[in-house]
């Protein structure tokens, strides 16, 4: 891969400031704030119809925001009152399904922002720059093609090569795996975002898929309601969720009613220490943190109700004494049956949700 | 964009409103009295027998033709899928000089029914095909299990599926029938627009000719309205379970009875005409004709391609508005045009006399105003056309364009034009052929001196001069049928 040239990607950083946007009556984008590092992949996470597709447009200079600023590299360029242009951003945009230009060949479709345009490049310097794009994704043999005559995963691929073909500053992933099947979305999303990391270009990519999001993305940004709940590395996400929402959204939870007074927190499993304000709280268990019948003789009796079985391991959901459910996720030696009496504990792996 | 549009819109209603007013000439009492008078009523009846009677005969035409090329595995079912929806290439008026210069007893309603239907069964066999098409398979397989396998059982049943898209197609053969002037002109049928045009050419009493006009145009929209409602049940209705190729029924024997009847409906809808044409045309001495059928060709073409190209011109911003911005005002804005649709070509044609006589002098009786009246009468067509091509194209692709540094026209340029260009000039294709064959507008409003096809023919054949009609109505079939033809086939 030595012959890529990325000497010209200047990756950018991106920063949103209190950025809000309503169509009609409904606020669709509230105070969203963040910063998408410079040359990382940054995932833009929520529940579909959350204001993901909104916030990239903006990003990109579609559309306008009602307040708030968007910053490339320190420089304003949207905030309520001016925007520049789309065509004047440096930005590779990747639509939804690739929105191919059908009226053009693989090839042309790549030399459409190096043909034309802002962007224009020499006759020498195109044709060298598209055969780059070609090798980068993949795609040999197929310039000639129209893109009814290639597969989904493949027209993907060009609208990437063509996204990144006037090296663009940052790069907008709009849902990019959500049309392929799901038997090919892991591959391909793993190899677009290694073609991105080896160019070295700032990504952002929306997604509704907190798997997808997780494995690929470097820094998250968890949109829920159109505000933004949480943003950190995955890992942060993960393991100290800023509230049971993106708790339950990010991965199987287990969420318990907690008491919290004099310094520690009760809840049906034991107990924590704990060193914030007494009354009603949350805790979070992630399944693979309980343990089945615990060798120390120690945890809580329940009565299994619900067994999964799924070859690598499996999962047990038990009723506890005060009637909550929890989810054990155990080896399939364990896989205890339905109707049997069980003790439930865990690794002392908990996390303490403010109500 | 919106500003042509709204223009576009408030021009296509002009004449309509301008029509209310001449009615208005002698006053309300004098429309009061019209309104009540017996030849009125006796109007109305006979044009709306004359339409019912057309939309039965043609529904027990097209259902049977559709489900026989769409369910079962008849030989040949590709082409005569093709041959069925010629007819709509035929101008009526041709077809009726075909059948009374044949048996000229065939005059009044009989032959108007004949030819109307003929020309009209295939705005129900096109809806239909595509319903039949979609139509779930377990349908005829159940009937199968059942024990209900003969043909017109199996015919039945499907046809109880596709209800709404056989009412839609009816209301469109009403419609059609109600606007047409050549056959039932030919065949001296006293309907609407026979009457009208008499109305207008016996005493110069514009404002009987404006009132039975209004009366029709108010029948038509009711008819344009219920049709778009019942179409759009229609597509609701449709069942897309499944993207198999359809099991077909076996016609085994049945396929002869199959084969004979297409052939019957082909026989008299296509080539008896086109036999007719050519047993004139044989039958005259036509050589020095030559030269006149030419020069009436090019005042065809002429008047129709500056015609075609206003009307696309006029058609863009509306139908690039309604096809890319689903808001209520844009589908307003369409809807005005569409309305139209319901306004005969006799209606326009005196709406356009009476604005010339007295809103446009200079331009009475010249090019302008008859490219001005067919802009009126096809700019559905027209927007039609461009509006479903430029829905078709995802809003997504102008974003790319302006990612990859194209500014809004750069983006236009490369992008929509390239992409809509096929439908304009289909658009533009069809425009032009429909204006060809057009005849009421033509008629009433062709600049002084001036000829086209179409007045030639009508003039020959009103005094039964069949020999000198011939060449121009074979001019007619290989300049404006077959192109007409090839070009809805092709979209």
């Amino acid at each position: 891969m030595s012959s890529i040239d990325t000497s010209s990607t200047r990756a950018a950083t991106l920063d949103l400031i209190d950025v809000s946007k309503s169509f009609g009556d409904v606020e669709v984008l509230h105070d969203v704030s963040f910063c998408a590092p410079s040359g990382r992949v940054t995932a833009i996470l929520g529940p579909s119809g959350q204001g993901k597709t909104t916030l990239l447009r903006l990003i990109a200079g579609f559309d306008r925001p009602d307040a708030g600023r968007i910053l490339i590299d320190s420089v304003l360029v949207s905030d309520a009152h001016s925007v520049v242009p789309p065509d004047r951003r440096g930005i590779g945009y990747v639509p939804q399904d690739g929105a191919l230009f059908p009226h053009l060949s693989v090839e042309r479709n790549i030399a459409f922002g190096i043909s034309a345009g802002k962007f224009k490049r020499g006759h020498r310097e195109q044709s060298r720059r598209i055969e780059e794009m070609v090798h980068l994704v993949g795609l040999e043999g197929l310039g000639e093609r129209r893109p009814g005559e290639i597969s989904g995963g493949q027209r993907q691929r060009v609208a990437l090569a063509r996204a990144l073909a006037p090296s663009p500053r940052l790069v907008l992933l709009d849902e990019p795996f959500s049309a392929l099947d799901a038997s090919m979305r892991h591959d391909i999303s793993q190899e677009v975002v290694s073609i991105l990391r080896r160019t070295g270009t700032t990504t952002i990519m929306v997604t509704h898929d907190q798997q997808e999001a997780m494995s690929i993305a470097d820094h998250v940004v968890v949109l829920l309601d159109g505000r933004v709940a949480q943003q950190g590395s995955p890992s942060e996400i993960y393991d100290s969720p800023a509230c049971a929402r993106v708790a339950r959204f990010i991965g199987d939870a287990n969420l318990l009613n907690a008491l919290a007074h004099d310094g520690v927190v009760e809840h049906a499993l034991g107990s924590e220490p704990w060193n914030g304000p007494s009354g009603q709280a949350t805790i979070l268990l992630r399944p693979e943190h309980m343990v089945l019948n615990p060798k120390d003789g120690t945890g809580r009796i329940g009565v299994v109700e619900g067994r999964s079985y799924f070859g690598h391991d499996g999962t047990l959901v038990a009723r506890l004494a005060n009637g909550e459910l929890v989810t054990l996720r155990v080896p399939t030696s364990q896989l205890a049956d339905i109707g049997d009496n069980v003790r439930v504990g865990y690794d002392g792996t908990t996390r303490v949700l403010p109500n | 964009m919106v500003v042509p549009a709204l223009l576009a819109a408030l021009a296509s209603l002009f004449p309509l409103v301008y029509l209310v007013d001449v009615a208005f000439d002698r006053g309300a009492a004098y429309i009061w009295d019209e309104l009540w008078r017996r030849r009125t009523f006796d109007l109305v009846t006979r044009s709306l027998a004359l339409a019912a009677a057309v939309t039965i005969a043609s529904v027990i035409i097209a259902v049977p033709s559709a489900w026989i090329v769409t369910r079962t595995d008849l030989i040949g079912r590709r082409a005569w899928r093709v041959v069925l929806a010629l007819p709509l290439a035929i101008p009526s008026y041709l077809s009726a000089f075909a059948w009374i210069s044949w048996r000229p007893q065939f005059a009044g309603f009989w032959g108007a029914l004949l030819v109307l239907t003929l020309a009209s069964y295939p705005y129900v066999y096109l809806p239909v095909s595509a319903a039949f098409r979609r139509l779930d398979p377990a349908l005829d397989e159940l009937a199968f299990v059942h024990g209900r396998n003969s043909i017109p059982r199996l015919i039945a049943l499907s046809a109880s599926q596709v209800r709404s898209s056989i009412a839609a197609g009816s209301l469109l053969v009403a419609l059609y029938v109600l606007s047409d002037f050549g056959a039932v002109a030919t065949m001296r049928f006293d309907a609407f627009t026979w009457v009208i045009y008499g109305a207008y050419r016996a005493g110069f009493n514009p404002s009987r000719a404006a009132v039975l006009a209004v009366i029709l145009v108010i029948i038509a929209i009711v008819l344009v309205t219920a049709e778009s409602a019942v179409r759009g049940r229609a597509v609701q209705t449709m069942t897309t379970r499944s993207t198999d190729p359809i099991p077909r029924v076996k016609l085994r024997s049945g396929g002869w009875s199959a084969q004979l009847f297409l052939i019957g409906v082909g026989a008299i809808s296509l080539a008896f005409p086109i036999w007719r044409v050519l047993v004139w045309v044989i039958g005259s001495g036509a050589e020095e004709g030559l030269r006149s059928v030419a020069e009436a060709l090019w005042g065809s073409v002429r008047f129709s391609a500056v015609a075609a190209a206003v009307t696309v011109l006029v058609a863009l911003p509306v139908g690039i508005l309604a096809g890319r911005y689903k808001t209520r005002s844009a589908a307003l804005i369409e809807r005005s045009t569409y309305i139209t649709h319901a306004l005969p070509g006799v209606v326009i044609a005196i709406s356009m006399v009476f604005i010339g006589v007295r809103l446009m002098t200079p331009i009475y009786l010249k090019a302008p105003l008859l490219v001005l009246a067919y802009v009126a009468l096809f700019l559905p067509v027209a927007v039609g056309g461009i509006r479903s091509i430029v829905s078709q194209i995802p809003r997504e692709l102008d974003d790319v364009a302006r990612s990859l540094g194209s500014t809004p026209m750069q983006s236009v340029r490369r992008v929509s034009i390239p992409l809509i260009a096929p439908g304009i000039a289909a658009s533009f294709a069809l425009v032009l052929l429909a204006a060809m064959k057009e005849l009421p507008v033509t008629m009433l409003l062709r600049p002084t001196g001036s000829d086209t096809l179409a007045t030639r023919l009508w003039n020959f054949t009103s005094i039964s001069d069949y020999a000198e009609a011939g060449p121009y109505a074979l001019a007619l079939i290989i300049f404006v049928a077959i192109p007409t033809a090839v070009a809805t086939s092709r979209s």
